[in-house]
């Protein structure tokens, strides 16, 4: 049968030590480790052995390094006079004196014992929400494929028929419709995936913290916007921020969200009137509240509550792909924030975005 | 080609309205062709053809998927009028959708007489049988 093994961290110089606790201890396997390797992580729940010769100060730093890699594992002291301060700042499961060693055969399995329990509890509340992010992951990847192969295919059926037309078509300013609208389509399939890239980055990269001006944001997004409407009315009215306003956050998943709250107001404008979106900054003492407000179409209320769904649009008209708020939900909730809508028909809509200060590291 | 007085398109999509109507002209279908961009309004029309004096069509060309009321639930609501308008009006339904169970579940409904899929082409126009 296998021996069971026990982990020992000593310094190279300390060969005496190594030697003595190994003949001590046959019947177990000693894995001796420098305390270069500290920083790693052994199998969870392992018996670790800590000597302790001088350098207490040395020891409470080692111990607590060694049980922050190895959680659920049980730490023992070796030595022949370790104050007992000390080996309570080690929170060692136990001290042991050189002529003791022996001692730690009849206590092994309990020790075992209580380490499997501890690190089994910790293993299964570990699987358990594993499993739950990814019956989460797979229930949200059914739904994008269905509503995806929908959405992606739309668009190519549309070209498909326009082909159709334009094999039989012989007047030209109607082959030149076609093409346009061929265009038009295809950039529409283009933003929808262009969309789910942005979605799935938002999903997958670690949030990077900095200093934020939203008016270098927004001046940024302006820029990117020129082209989106094929009439030039529109960019001017974006009154920018009230006051200085500085976040500190990810600056990419806040342009993301601005960019989306931004081109929705601009692609639902009021027809009878210039569009306006105003865009403030607020400061509590935890949170960032920032407001996107347009006086545009609005939106009616029986859309309110599903207008962040995966693919919901209010309608076919737009070139939106109908993840637009849904990235805007989900990426503020990586923010751990929120976002609240407040809208009336033909008056406008209005976005409050609650974003926690995440303090700088 | 049968010929029909007045066809109803309904289609959220501008562009595909644009296509099945051109479609729809070139082989010749339908005399008046009318289209909407979504199920309510359609359906309104039906309802109050007769009142405001205003003809129902013989055909109506219905997508399946269009946000707020889908091409189902069209049906669902039409199957409900008086056969006085139901009874002259043949539906042919039109998807993007490459769902098999939406052509069989589209074929229950009575007044339904054929399934395609986008897009919707002259020679798929002349395969259905006008009819049924």
């Amino acid at each position: 049968m296998k021996k069971p093994i026990i982990h020992l961290f000593a310094r190279q110089t300390e060969s005496e030590v190594i030697t003595s606790i190994t003949e001590a201890l046959p019947e177990f396997s000693i894995q001796t480790h420098t305390f270069q390797e500290v920083k790693q992580s052994l199998q969870q729940g392992e018996i670790l052995l800590l000597p302790i010769l001088n350098n207490f100060e040395e020891a409470i730093r080692i111990s607590a390094e060694l049980r922050l890699r190895n959680p659920g594992s049980q730490l023992i002291l070796i030595g022949n006079a370790i104050p007992p301060l000390v080996s309570f700042h080690c929170k060692a499961a136990m001290v042991l004196r050189f002529d003791d060693l022996h001692l730690l055969k009849e206590v092994h399995s309990e020790l075992m014992h209580a380490n499997a329990n501890a690190s089994n509890l910790a293993a299964m509340n570990e699987l358990q929400s594993k499993n739950n992010e990814l019956e989460k992951i797979n229930f949200e990847l059914d739904r994008f494929v269905y509503s995806a192969s929908h959405d992606l295919r739309s668009p190519l059926t549309s070209v498909l028929g326009l082909l159709y037309l334009l094999r039989n078509e012989t007047n030209t300013s109607e082959t030149i419709r076609y093409v346009d609208l061929m265009e038009e389509s295809i950039l529409k399939l283009d933003n929808i995936i262009r969309d789910i890239v942005a979605y799935s980055r938002n999903n997958r990269t670690q949030i990077s913290i900095e200093s934020i001006e939203l008016k270098d944001v927004i001046k940024d997004i302006s820029a990117g916007l020129r082209y989106l409407e094929s009439d030039e009315i529109v960019l001017k009215e974006i009154v920018c921020v009230d006051e200085p306003a500085v976040i500190f956050s990810d600056r990419t998943r806040i342009q993301i969200i601005l960019n989306n709250l931004i081109s929705n107001s601009i692609k639902y404008r009021h027809p009878n009137r210039k569009p306006r979106i105003s865009i403030s900054c607020k400061k509590t003492d935890n949170n960032s509240i920032v407001v996107v407000k347009d006086n545009g179409l609005g939106i009616k209320e029986e859309h309110l509550g599903k207008i962040f769904d995966m693919f919901y649009r209010t309608s076919d008209k737009s070139s939106g792909s109908g993840l637009g708020l849904y990235i805007v939900k989900e990426t503020i909730k990586k923010l751990g924030g929120t976002v609240d809508v407040w809208s009336e028909v033909n008056t406008g809509t209005t976005f409050t975005l609650t974003i926690p200060a995440i303090k700088e590291k | 080609m049968t010929q029909f007085k007045h066809i109803v398109l309904i289609e959220d999509n501008p562009i595909d309205v644009f296509i099945n109507t051109k479609v729809i002209e070139q082989a010749n279908l339908g005399e008046f062709i009318q289209s909407f961009p979504s199920a309510r309004p359609a359906l309104d029309y039906l309802k109050d053809s007769d009142k405001n004096n205003l003809t129902l069509p013989e055909l109506i060309v219905l997508d399946i998927r269009m946000p707020d009321m889908d091409g189902f639930e069209f049906l669902d609501e039409f199957e409900l009028f008086p056969e006085s308008i139901k009874s002259n009006i043949k539906i042919l339904m039109l998807s993007s959708s490459i769902d098999s169970e939406d052509e069989t579940k589209a074929k229950s409904y009575p007044s339904v007489i054929d399934f395609i899929c986008k897009p919707l082409t002259r020679d798929k126009l002349l395969s259905v049988d006008l009819n049924a």
